[in-house]
């Protein structure tokens, strides 16, 4: 897992729960003192033992731990790569675009990072369905992205989740705008 | 206080959140341009391998990349076609899937270059799987794979260029061969060197044995440079073959229109070469149009393929040396008829200028072109004749002008015959200084135009004055035969009188009308003797021979005369015979005179016979008396000689010695009458005989003298007795005048000639003075007064030599002695029985 996730992470549990909150999640699961490099690797362990502390701590699931923490970073890293965010002026065409577009852009900065595939079944003027597949089966988090990225073109819609028993870590995702 | 420091510090982490978000957004940034960079590297990597798989499958050129222990690493579609192999199996892995041969090869090759970690370049020759054989130009590379290194290898197939490289430096040769030898021929001038160009020029293709070249002759060809043999000082060859049209050329038959070419061994004659040098023969004829020049014959190694085009490359160059030896022959062909028409020209120059005419040539614009010396010699003009040619015609004529008298109208007679131009022969013209000449006039035309005048003049003056003298001296002549008394009888062939003198006339007391037209014959006596001689003087007339005959006629008035007749055939001046002219001269007085003589002959004949017979019988007569008193001295002289007084006994010495001489004079008289009144029978006789016996008798008389037949002697047409007297005469001579105190000896030698038998009788005796020796056969002569010489004996041995129509002279020298030289003809009989 790349060090930009733990660090967009320790931001979000920052402003959620406080610089106190976020000094003692380090010292509990943190096994770098929270020094997280955006560019480096990490174990997906290290991810899970701070979400999992967290969760202890606060009484949230880890799913909804998960959804916030994306919607909460969408914004922050669409302003960050304005490159990739202004290709875009509809959050529909943006999701679809992930799988092609803004991975790709992502494969240029970390090469030797493990992406999850998002492969797009369907796609009209208001509703796109999806299959999310990742070995690290992180449904909440894309679930997350999907609504930070509804949010930040001020749209509004639902996001029907659905568990795909055919294929391993599958979960497909309909976004359907309201309107 | 706390929280102002609080606020400070969460200032201060914002600053450097902002801050790592800044430094991350940069790196994120650089990051990307690095990766757009890689990507684009990646790309044209990519490309580029795609290229250049492609590239090497589309080579014309084979590639390989060997490992170092023969794997074949690589090798692209071309590599596999090189050796055979299929290109969809790849079936190609390793260098011992070549043949045998190119494994071995590469093997090496790859040893090699691995050892030097050089690389190698260069020729190589390989031979696929299914047996095509290439020429490679390969160039390698060592390149490195990973950890190991191999070699990368392009191989160009260069069998085409190479062949092509091969044919290109053939024809080069071919043309530097051909620039050299025609470049030369052009400027060459000799048949000869011609052919030493061509077989030099020709010697230096590769494989050449030996080149020669032949002349045309005719239908012979000879060989006149070779390659091969020694050429002598005079530029000829040492042993040049020749052939025939027809035959053929070291056994390749020779076709004088087709160039030809075969194959033969040559054997090097050592006795364990039992393979022979393989050669190749060609025989080019050069000729143009139908006009065969020579002929090329080259001897070469055989190479098939150098064979082929050498035997073009002969055929190509033959047309050219052809055309150039065409030139040459022409050139020498030309040379040699300018040289004769020179030749000829000079002659023909040299014969006008030694003409004995004055020659001179004027052509169509009438300037004089030629002259000869003699011309300018008869008009005694003082230049020479090159001087005159170029002259107008008038000038000359106003030259010549002066000479001629001024009634000949030289000018005016010269320009009209000019005008006719018709042929004038003999034109007579008299000059002031006496001289005459004529000229001869000849206009030239050359295929039927005029083309100048031929002027021939010649000085007839002493011609003309011989012609005149001649008619004088035949006045003369005509006068003088006219009066003389020579009769003069010409007739014609048919024996008709044609002409007669007046002597003739008188001789026959005819008129001249009377005898002229009738036929010679008639006036002659018809007896039987006259018709004799007339056939002879006729005969005489018709083979042009001359003759004397005597003939018998009868004068008008019928008296006889004798006359002889000379006769000689009478020629016109072409020589043939148009009748004869008689001489006649009248000798009926000679005639009576003649016969006068004769009969005082016979008287004095009878008297001589009597005289001579006086002479005998007195001869004979007088002996015997002689006898009486020879006999009655002797009986005196014994009976009473010693009473005798000294005085007396000298007077009847004297008697005896007389008496001795005078009975000699007596023999000698009557040998001399005989002598004279001899016949004519003659017997032969054997002369060493005859001298035989005289040596014998003169043995007894003298025998202090040695008389000895050097020589076998002829037999010959002789009375004995004449033989007898002749050597008898002359042996006792030498035997009577002896040198007293040296031993005599007398030698007889004979030689045989066509016309004589000589007899050479030699002594030693006293020999005769110098001024006696004419003297010596004079009757009566002797040198020494003595009793026993008569001096009658010389005098008849020569009358008796010549009365047999020899010769006797003699050499003698006082003290040493003399040589009787006696000359006695040879007969038709002698020559028989010798």
């Amino acid at each position: 897992m790349k060090g930009i996730i733990f660090k967009h992470f320790l931001d979000y549990a920052e402003s959620t729960f406080g610089l106190d909150f976020v000094d003692d999640l380090i010292n509990k699961a943190s096994s770098t003192d929270g020094v997280y490099l955006s560019f480096a690797k990490y174990p997906t362990e290290e991810l899970v033992a701070l979400l999992s502390t967290t969760s202890e701590e606060k009484n949230l699931t880890v799913g909804s731990l998960l959804e916030n923490f994306g919607v909460y970073t969408i914004p922050l890293l669409l302003d960050q790569h304005p490159h990739i965010r202004d290709v875009y002026n509809h959050p529909l065409d943006l999701i679809e675009g992930v799988e092609n577009h803004i991975h790709e852009q992502v494969m240029k900065l970390y090469s030797d990072v493990s992406l999850p595939t998002f492969l797009v079944v369907s796609r009209t003027d208001n509703q796109l369905v999806m299959e999310y597949t990742s070995p690290r089966d992180l449904p909440d988090l894309a679930l997350g992205f999907i609504k930070g990225t509804l949010k930040y073109f001020k749209t509004e819609g639902i996001v029907e989740t659905e568990k795909v028993t055919t294929r391993e870590k599958t979960t497909k995702f309909t976004i359907k705008l309201l309107e | 206080m706390v929280n102002d420091e609080i606020e400070v510090l969460k200032r201060a982490l914002e600053r450097e959140k902002k801050a790592r978000a800044k430094a991350e957004s940069l790196v994120e940034e650089s990051t990307r341009f690095v990766y757009a960079q890689n990507q684009k590297l990646k790309n044209n990597i990519i490309k580029y391998e795609q290229d250049k798989a492609l590239m090497y499958d589309n080579m014309h050129d084979a590639m390989f990349v060997f490992s170092e222990n023969g794997e074949i690493l690589d090798a692209n579609k071309s590599a596999y076609q090189l050796t055979g192999h299929s290109y969809r199996d790849l079936s190609l892995k390793h260098i011992n899937d070549f043949s045998a041969k190119n494994a071995e090869k590469v093997r090496s090759l790859l040893t090699k270059i691995f050892k030097r970690k050089k690389n190698l370049n260069g020729k190589f020759s390989f031979i696929s799987r299914n047996g095509v054989y290439t020429v490679l130009q390969v160039r390698s590379k060592l390149i490195s794979l990973g950890t190991n290194v191999a070699l990368h290898v392009i191989a160009s197939d260069i069998t085409e260029r190479t062949k092509f490289e091969k044919k290109l430096t053939r024809d080069k040769q071919y043309l530097r061969i051909e620039n050299e030898i025609i470049s030369h021929l052009y400027i060459c001038k000799k048949i000869f060197e011609a052919a030493r160009i061509i077989v030099n020029g020709l010697s230096v293709l590769d494989q050449c044995e030996d080149v020669s070249f032949y002349v045309a002759e005719n239908k012979m060809f000879r060989q006149i440079a070779s390659s091969e043999q020694q050429i002598t000082v005079d530029g000829k060859l040492k042993t040049p073959a020749e052939f025939y049209l027809g035959k053929s050329i070291n056994n390749l038959e020779f076709d004088p229109l087709e160039p030809r070419m075969n194959h033969y061994s040559e054997y090097s004659g050592e006795p364990d070469s039992q393979e022979g040098k393989k050669m190749t023969r060609m025989v080019i004829p050069c000729s143009t149009g139908d006009q065969l020049l020579g002929v090329i014959e080259y001897n070469g190694k055989r190479k098939w393929k150098n064979d082929e085009s050498h035997y073009s490359f002969l055929k190509h160059i033959s047309k050219y040396i052809s055309l150039a030896l065409n030139n040459i022959i022409s050139a020498e062909l030309i040379k040699k008829k300018q040289a004769e028409i020179n030749k000829y020209s000079k002659r023909l120059q040299r014969i006008i200028s030694n003409l004995p005419r004055g020659i001179a040539f004027q052509d169509n614009k009438n300037i004089v072109m030629f002259t000869n010396q003699k011309f300018v010699d008869i008009f005694r003009l003082g230049v020479s004749p090159e001087e005159l040619m170029g002259t107008p015609c008038h000038m000359a004529r106003k030259m010549i002008e002066p000479f001629f008298i001024e009634s000949e109208n030289f000018n005016e007679r010269t320009i009209n015959i000019l005008k006719k131009r018709q042929v004038v022969n003999d034109d007579r013209l008299k000059m002031k200084d006496g001289r005459t000449v004529t000229r001869h006039f000849a206009p030239i035309y050359e295929d039927g135009v005029y083309f100048g005048s031929l002027w021939a003049y010649e000085d007839k003056t002493i011609e003309t004055r011989y012609d005149e003298n001649l008619n004088l001296v035949n006045q003369k002549y005509q006068s003088i035969l006219e009066n003389m008394q020579l009769g003069i009888l010409e007739v014609d062939n048919d024996d008709n009188i044609v002409n007669a003198n007046k002597a003739f006339l008188k001789m026959l007391e005819y008129q001249e009308n009377e005898i002229i037209g009738k036929k010679a014959n008639g006036l002659f006596l018809s007896d039987k003797e006259n018709i004799e001689e007339t056939r002879k003087i006729k005969k005489n007339q018709l083979t042009s021979k001359s003759g004397v005959t005597e003939l018998r006629y009868l004068t008008k008035n019928k008296k006889l005369h004798h006359i002889i007749s000379s006769s000689a055939p009478n020629r016109d001046k072409w020589g043939q015979i148009i009748g004869s002219i008689r001489v006649h001269l009248d000798i009926s007085h000679i005639k009576e005179l003649q016969e006068n003589k004769d009969l005082l002959l016979d008287k004095l004949k009878k008297s001589n016979e009597q005289l001579s017979n006086y002479a005998h019988v007195v001869s004979h007569d007088l002996k015997t008396p002689l006898r009486s008193i020879s006999a009655a001295i002797n009986w005196l002289i014994e009976d009473s000689g010693d009473q005798l007084k000294e005085m007396s006994q000298s007077y009847i010495s004297i008697i005896t010695k007389s008496l001795g001489k005078m009975e000699r004079i007596i023999s000698d008289t009557l040998a001399f009458s005989e002598l004279e009144s001899s016949s004519n029978m003659i017997n032969k006789i054997d002369l060493n005989y005859t001298i035989n016996n005289l040596i014998l008798e003169f043995k007894q008389s003298y025998p202090e003298t040695a008389i000895n037949v050097e020589k076998n002697l002829p037999s010959i047409n002789i009375e004995e007795y004449k033989a007898v007297k002749i050597f008898q005469n002359i042996l006792e001579n030498s035997c009577k005048y002896r040198v007293p105190d040296r031993e005599s000896v007398v030698k007889i030698t004979f030689t045989q000639s066509e016309k004589f038998h000589e007899i050479q009788i030699e002594d030693n005796g006293l020999g005769i003075p110098e001024g006696e020796i004419e003297k010596i056969f004079d009757k009566f002569y002797s040198v020494e007064k003595r009793s026993d010489s008569s001096g009658i004996g010389l005098h008849t041995v020569k009358e008796t030599v010549e009365s047999l129509k020899g010769r006797i002279r003699l050499n003698s020298e006082v003290n040493k002695g003399t040589t009787v030289i006696i000359q006695l003809p040879v007969t038709v009989d002698d020559n028989l029985s010798n």
